[in-house]
């Protein structure tokens, strides 16, 4: 299995910092995901850039499971201690409904973009 | 129509020249041949068709006629009976012509000038193979007749409903045979109100002699059922035939060679004692699907008939249970299934559900043995509830979780194959639902551990209209009220437990059997 890679993307003009996902949320790549995060918000280049929203753009995502939702959970809380704003972009419509069904779109704002219009 | 005897060789001869014609005739009268003759091509047609092409065995033509030619009279011979010779008579230099016009067909051509001897020997090869052509023709023909009157004997006519009594029987059959005659067979006899015998079986080869033994033994089951049903008995006799008389070396100082040898499998289903034997040698091993969402491999399985004498496997006898369904299909259909990375079981169901025989081919259009499936069903009367199908069933080791990723591309293949016309939003939602509940029973349930199983059934109504998905585990159940709980809770370990949530908010019903041990989830479409 190919490791899937988040790639960070600073925007200092909007103070956002853009976290690519390139693969799904799942219980198979949790833990790599997880270090992954770990790894970035961790790097104090990332950490003390200026931005007031995270942008986790899940567009390439064609499955979230509950691990992975977990994930998201624990970007969220570690996020809201900066504090800073957490938002998500999502392609998929099962993914989007499984955000919604479990309430995800609560704890931050979700944007629902058509596949074809998915970057 | 044939010719006048088997010894007399009747040959139309067609020129538009009437002294050619006339020498031909002389030439080729006598030594019991029947010569009859035509001046242009339109009166050879009349003449073939008034006594029939089947009359002749020789046309001999002459390749320049004015209006019909000699190529336009063969081509239509040709098309309507292939196997009638015919000799072109060409001008010098016109044989190459001709040969390139015509294709196909069992034509000789003859340069003129010729002499009579090459005349006549050419005729006399002609009819040769005239009468070889018919004699293949001839066995082809009965072969396609014993396929169509095995066919006499599929199952689905001998088990009219009200047959057995105080249950509704169904049966489904396919019999995808790669040819016209074969060993493998389907057979179903009712032996009185209370008891039927369901039998398979695969003689090995796939010629005459194969048909010629799998028809000997149906024949003997069917008239020893009727006296005494003791499969075990049946199955030894025919055993000790095929060892003992069938198998014997033509030479009594050869070794004992297996020429011909039978897997068969018998289901003696008795619906008054709530039995179900089973004798198998030598077929996969039947299933056994209850409504209720028990699934069971059934027998154990000795080798074909032929080999062994004594036979090494007895019957084994199940209680019968009520409101359930057995599939037996042949290794064809299992070997099938392997290439498609399939069950056996989601092919068996693919080719049972569907009603037209063109496509149930399709599905196995590059098989290269015979293929069977076979499903028998039966409900008790008051049963009101709409029968479920299996259409996927495997058992994975409690701590199977790091491969969950590839048992759903599995569960994908498996959704696709049997119910074509799913919509991918709900094939989705489907996957996603089942990786939650195999997640929760591997994590949960068998505590990763492979002291545990866990099972996955997907069943599917007639209609495809209703989907289920069944997941048990041999592992802890879990308690009433976290079944019930629809909050969002975060356990020791930090997690939140999204699983239910996620099922609840996708399935059509969601219930717990068993202490929480299995969860089945419905999907209406």
């Amino acid at each position: 299995m190919t490791a899937s890679k988040i790639q960070p993307n600073y925007d200092k003009r909007r103070a956002q910092l853009t976290l690519e996902f390139g693969d799904d949320l799942k219980s198979s790549n949790f833990e790599m995901l997880k270090e992954q995060i770990a790894t970035l918000l961790d790097d104090s280049e990332q950490w003390d850039s200026e931005w007031d929203t995270l942008h986790l753009d899940l567009s390439k995502a064609t499955l979230v499971d509950s691990i992975g939702l977990n994930l998201l959970v624990s970007i969220i809380r570690r996020v809201r201690e900066r504090p800073a704003e957490v938002k998500a972009t999502v392609a998929n419509s099962t993914v989007y409904q499984t955000l919604l069904a479990t309430r995800m779109d609560k704890v931050m704002e979700l944007s629902y973009i058509a596949p074809q219009r998915a970057q | 129509m044939s010719p006048a005897s088997n010894s007399t060789k009747t040959i139309l001869v067609v020129d538009d020249d009437p002294l050619t014609l006339k020498s031909l005739q002389m030439i080729l009268s006598g030594d019991g041949r029947e010569v009859t003759t035509a001046d242009n091509g339109m009166i050879a047609q009349d003449i073939l068709l008034e006594h029939g092409l089947d009359y002749f065995e020789c046309v001999l033509t002459d390749y320049r006629m004015p209006e019909f030619s000699g190529l336009d009279l063969l081509e239509w011979i040709t098309s309507r009976d292939s196997s009638l010779s015919s000799i072109i008579l060409t001008g010098e230099g016109e044989k190459d012509l001709v040969a390139r016009a015509l294709r196909g067909g069992a034509v000789d051509f003859m340069e003129k000038p010729f002499t009579i001897e090459e005349i006549r020997k050419a005729v006399e090869e002609a009819i040769e193979l005239t009468r070889k052509n018919r004699v293949v023709e001839s066995t082809v023909s009965d072969v396609k007749g014993i396929s169509q009157l095995s066919k006499r004997l599929a199952p689905n006519r001998l088990l009219a409903t009200g047959e057995i009594q105080s249950y509704q029987t169904r049966l489904t059959t396919r019999f995808l045979p790669i040819k016209e005659t074969g060993g493998d067979f389907i057979n179903v006899h009712p032996i009185d109100k209370h008891r039927m015998l369901l039998l398979a079986g695969d003689v090995s080869g796939h010629d005459l002699k194969a048909g010629f033994i799998s028809a000997y033994f149906q024949g003997i089951v069917r008239g020893m059922v009727q006296h005494q049903p003791d499969i075990t008995h049946i199955c030894e006799y025919f055993n000790r035939f095929l060892i003992n008389e069938w198998n014997l070396p033509d030479n009594p100082n050869e070794t004992q060679i297996i020429r011909t040898s039978l897997a068969a499998c018998l289901g003696l289903i008795d619906f008054e004692n709530k039995t179900l034997e089973i004798f198998n040698h030598g077929l996969p091993l039947p299933w056994l699907h209850t409504q209720n969402g028990t699934v069971k491999k059934l027998g154990g399985a000795g080798p074909p008939l032929g080999w062994f004498d004594p036979l090494a496997t007895k019957t084994t006898v199940y209680e019968l249970e009520e409101n359930a369904q057995l599939f037996f299909w042949s290794d064809g259909l299992e070997d099938y299934a392997e290439a498609l990375q399939i069950q056996p079981l989601s092919l068996a169901y693919a080719l049972l559900h569907e009603e037209d025989e063109n496509k149930q081919n399709e599905i196995v259009a590059n098989r290269k043995d015979d293929v069977i499936a076979i499903r028998l069903e039966w409900n008790k009367p008051d049963s009101t509830n709409e029968p479920n199908y299996l259409i996927y069933a495997r058992t994975f080791p409690g701590n199977a979780h790091n491969e969950i990723d590839k048992q759903q591309e599995s569960w994908r293949r498996h959704l696709q194959f049997t119910i074509p016309n799913l919509n991918p939003l709900k094939l989705d939602e489907i996957l996603l639902c089942t990786r939650e509940a195999a997640l929760n029973a591997f994590k949960h349930g068998c505590q990763n551990s492979s002291e545990y199983n866990c099972q996955i059934l997907f069943r599917v109504n007639n209609a495809h209209t209703r989907i289920e998905v069944i997941v048990s585990h041999d592992g802890q159940g879990i308690p009433q009220e976290e079944l019930n709980r629809t909050e969002l809770k975060e356990g020791n370990d930090g997690h939140i437990s999204f699983g239910l949530i996620i099922i609840r908010s996708y399935a059509s019903t969601l219930n717990y059997l068993n202490d929480g041990k299995t969860i089945k989830i419905t999907f209406t479409t």
